[in-house]
């Protein structure tokens, strides 16, 4: 479904991405962490074809995002990690929008009903997007992405502003993908979701995979048996330590007093 | 904080004021992120504010212009008149543009999180709005006051136009403020509907103000001066009596009478009392710019009420009409493009005006007035491409063409257009001309106005692909459109001109029409690029 090999990605002289390796099967969910900076949104942009790699080969749903950015965009849902919505539109108005731009069926509007309903949007069909709450959005976004059931979804940090109840529900939507057959990469900084979630996870670090695996692979590539993912993920960005000793600065900070 | 820390804070708040809407249109520029790119966006915005203030300068300038030259028989008081309600119609125009941002929610958030008071922050907010207006309106004032110094030699008419420069400014700053704040307040607080919803029409109608202004500069002046002098010095009459207490005639009744010129009683006592209300008037508006402002810094967010559940139906439609209808929606929404619903009618006033006060219609007025329209609707392409929604579209992943975005643009500018053609065809229908074919060229602009809007759509997308600024977008986006509008007529001139044959000159506006219609079918679609990208079904989707 996803076959990268050495993406790179340059903004003017800051390196994005640095030879990045990404595989992802159908009915996968696999997790893309890392810190902020690592390059996970960047990586999303150009699997959504929204970027252009500046080098390195890349595959998306069996189309080259450079030269088939249409083919690949009909074969994918993406979610950005702020949503990217038309404010001034009502929900009912851009979902209209996208099901007529994706030319889908009517079948579409009991899936985006079912969806909708899902996500306890009842009341705010008709409310300019611009005056819904960034959770809301966040919802609409969500569901505009999964509408046309895509073979590949891509999750920016979908979990931004949803309660539990939606977060439970988002969770269940992208489990029920990967099991019809779908293909989900997903990035989060929530450690917990991701180990709960994700068959197989990627750990990004300076633009490029520095650890790949399912959870016991990534354990035993850390040497730790009964590590959280929270404590793999330090160790595997070489964060550990400089987390350590920032910790131990502010504790010895609070106890002094202000 | 003292006024020099407010004034330091307030080139922060515009600094991010300018160049939050460059970050928000998801256009990657190689020093995007960069101090330098922040330092860009200022200079643009420096450019942008010099190059309308340049506009305001010679729309206030340019009556005086034709008072001097004689090239219209004007008189003072209307000269002084339509200098101010020029400027009226440019600070208007302008304050729509920049005005939205400034209102829109959260420009001032991290300000207000800082531990100032009230009125701490509503200062530096005004005195960031004098950056954001400061060229034009220093423009509009000294010219103004500079053009009836110069014309007169009178300090007292000098002071008095001064007086009511200040007070129509302010007016239209105020003005524009409060409609700007109600189209983003219905946006951000959830009303579709309502009393606000009353006000879009004025909103259009002083939209339309200012582009007729522009109109006014180049077209009508000939035609509106003379019924508005007759009615000026005949205070007694029902339009002499309203327009003498209407702030610019009024002034120009005051400061003709200041001049030496002779001024009736009746006049003088109905300009004076058409400056005290003006006054009045600017109080108020003044009180609302102020109360906004503040408004903009403590916003007092409204929360759209939790309606009814209720089902989620929607229409499906073709992939071009859908995004068409989106664009409609989006500009109909939007304060700086909403005024394009109302464009058609002040088209068909500027441009059937010159033609039916033609007792035959010639050839050149039909030439022309079918251009004046032309550059509305390129006007229109322009906002639609730059305005639209903080380039989502230009970040979201769904699959539609860069066909369809140029092609839905292109539909709704030329639709703007298409009341021109018929205005024009039926004014001919109706009046004896000097060619008979001349009743071929309203269908035939209308074909050269798609053109030339599918070549503004691409230059101009091509520009923004590269970050190139507001005022470089808008000369070389217009100003190729406008070659290709202007391209038909020329080659007509020239024909004409050489061979004295109106078919002959006919023919050749017919054909180098139709050579520009078959580039812009190129343009548009390369290689059958709408057909094959959006018509090719649908996604392809799995069943979970």
């Amino acid at each position: 479904m996803i076959d990268a090999v050495g993406l790179v990605k340059d903004y003017g002289d800051v390196r994005a991405l640095a030879g990045l390796d990404l595989r992802v099967a159908p009915g996968e969910i696999y997790g893309l962490l890392g810190p902020n900076g690592a390059g996970k949104t960047t990586t999303l942009r150009i699997l959504a074809a929204l970027d252009r790699p500046t080098s390195g080969r890349l595959m998306v749903a069996g189309f080259d995002p450079s030269d088939d950015a249409i083919e690949v965009k009909k074969r994918v849902g993406y979610v950005a990690e702020t949503a990217i919505l038309y404010e001034s539109l009502t929900p009912r108005e851009y979902f209209e929008f996208v099901a007529s731009t994706r030319r889908l069926d009517r079948g579409v509007v009991k899936r985006a009903s079912t969806l909708a309903d899902a996500f306890d949007l009842g009341s705010h069909y008709d409310v300019p997007i611009g005056a819904l709450s960034l959770g809301t959005k966040q919802k609409i976004a969500i569901i505009a992405a999964v509408m046309h059931s895509p073979p590949l979804l891509l999750l920016d940090e979908p979990l931004n502003g949803l309660d539990a109840k939606s977060g439970r529900i988002l969770k269940e939507v992208v489990s029920l993908h990967a099991r019809g057959g779908g293909g989900v990469v997903f990035s989060s900084h929530i450690m917990e979701v991701a180990e709960a979630m994700c068959t197989r996870i990627g750990i990004v670090n300076e633009g490029r995979v520095v650890a790949e695996g399912t959870m016991e692979e990534l354990r035993a590539l850390s040497g730790r048996r009964d590590s959280s993912l929270e404590e793999l993920f330090l160790k595997l960005t070489e964060e550990e330590g400089f987390v350590a000793e920032t910790i131990g600065r502010l504790r010895e900070d609070a106890s002094r007093g202000p | 904080m003292d006024l020099e820390e407010e004034w330091r804070a307030s080139a922060v708040a515009y600094a991010e004021l300018v160049y939050r809407p460059i970050i928000r249109s998801g256009y990657t520029s190689r020093d995007i992120g960069s101090i330098k790119a922040v330092r860009r966006a200022l200079t643009g915005a420096s450019v942008n504010k010099a190059i309308f203030a340049l506009f305001t300068m010679a729309g206030a300038l340019f009556p005086f212009v034709i008072y001097a030259t004689g090239l219209e028989r004007l008189s003072l008081t209307v000269t002084v008149s339509l200098s101010i309600l020029l400027v009226f119609g440019y600070v208007v125009l302008y304050c729509v543009q920049v005005l939205p941002s400034f209102v829109s929610s959260g420009s001032f958030a991290p300000l207000s999180t800082m531990p100032l008071s009230s009125l701490e922050v509503s200062r530096v907010a005004g005195l960031t709005l004098w950056r954001t207006l400061d060229y034009i309106l220093l423009a509009s004032l000294i010219s103004q006051i500079g053009a009836v110094a110069f014309f007169t030699n009178s300090p007292a008419g000098t002071l008095l136009v001064a007086f009511a420069s200040v007070l129509s400014t302010l007016l239209a700053v105020g003005l524009s403020f409060w409609l700007t704040s109600v189209f983003q307040r219905r946006l951000e607080g959830g009303s579709l509907t309502g009393i606000r919803a009353f006000f879009r029409p004025l909103y259009f109608v002083l939209w339309g103000l200012g582009v007729m202004s522009a109109v006014f500069l180049f077209s009508l002046i000939s035609y509106v001066a003379p019924p508005l002098q007759a009615a000026l010095t005949d205070p007694a009459s029902p339009a002499g009596f309203v327009l003498s207490l209407i702030l610019p005639f009024s002034a120009g009744i005051v400061s003709t009478h200041f001049q030496g010129e002779p001024v009736s009683r009746l006049s003088l006592t109905l300009g004076l009392a058409g400056l005290v209300v003006a006054g009045l008037a600017t109080a108020a508006a003044t009180r609302v710019t102020l109360g906004v402002v503040t408004g903009v810094v403590l916003p007092t967010r409204e929360l759209s009420s939790h309606a009814a559940k209720t089902g989620l139906k929607f229409r499906i439609h073709g992939p071009l009409f859908a995004y068409v209808l989106k664009d409609l929606r989006v500009s109909s929404r939007n304060p700086a493009t909403g005024f394009l619903f109302a464009l058609p009618f002040f088209e068909i006033i500027a441009v059937v005006v010159p033609l039916t006060a033609a007792s035959v219609v010639k050839m050149s007025v039909v030439l022309v007035g079918a251009q004046v329209g032309g550059g509305f609707a390129l006007f229109v392409a322009f906002l639609l491409v730059t305005v639209e929604d903080l380039g989502v579209e230009r970040r979201t992943a769904l699959p539609f063409s860069d066909s369809v975005r140029t092609l839905s643009k292109v539909v709704v500018s030329a639709a703007a257009f298409l009341p021109v053609p018929v205005a024009l065809s039926l004014v001919l229908a109706g009046k004896p001309t000097t060619f008979w074919g001349s009743e071929a060229v309203p269908a035939l602009a209308a074909v050269s106005v798609f053109a030339a809007c599918v070549f503004e759509v691409s230059v101009l997308k091509a520009l923004a692909e590269n970050g190139r600024g507001m005022a470089m977008k808008f000369a070389a986006g217009i100003g190729t459109g406008e070659l290709l509008l202007i391209l038909p007529a020329f080659v007509y001139a020239i024909v004409f001109v050489m061979s004295r044959d109106h078919v002959a000159a006919l023919t050749a506006l017919s054909v180098s029409t139709a050579l520009e219609l078959a580039a812009a079918c190129f343009v548009l679609e390369p290689k059958g690029a709408i057909r094959r990208r959006v018509g090719s079904g649908p996604s392809e989707r799995v069943v979970p």
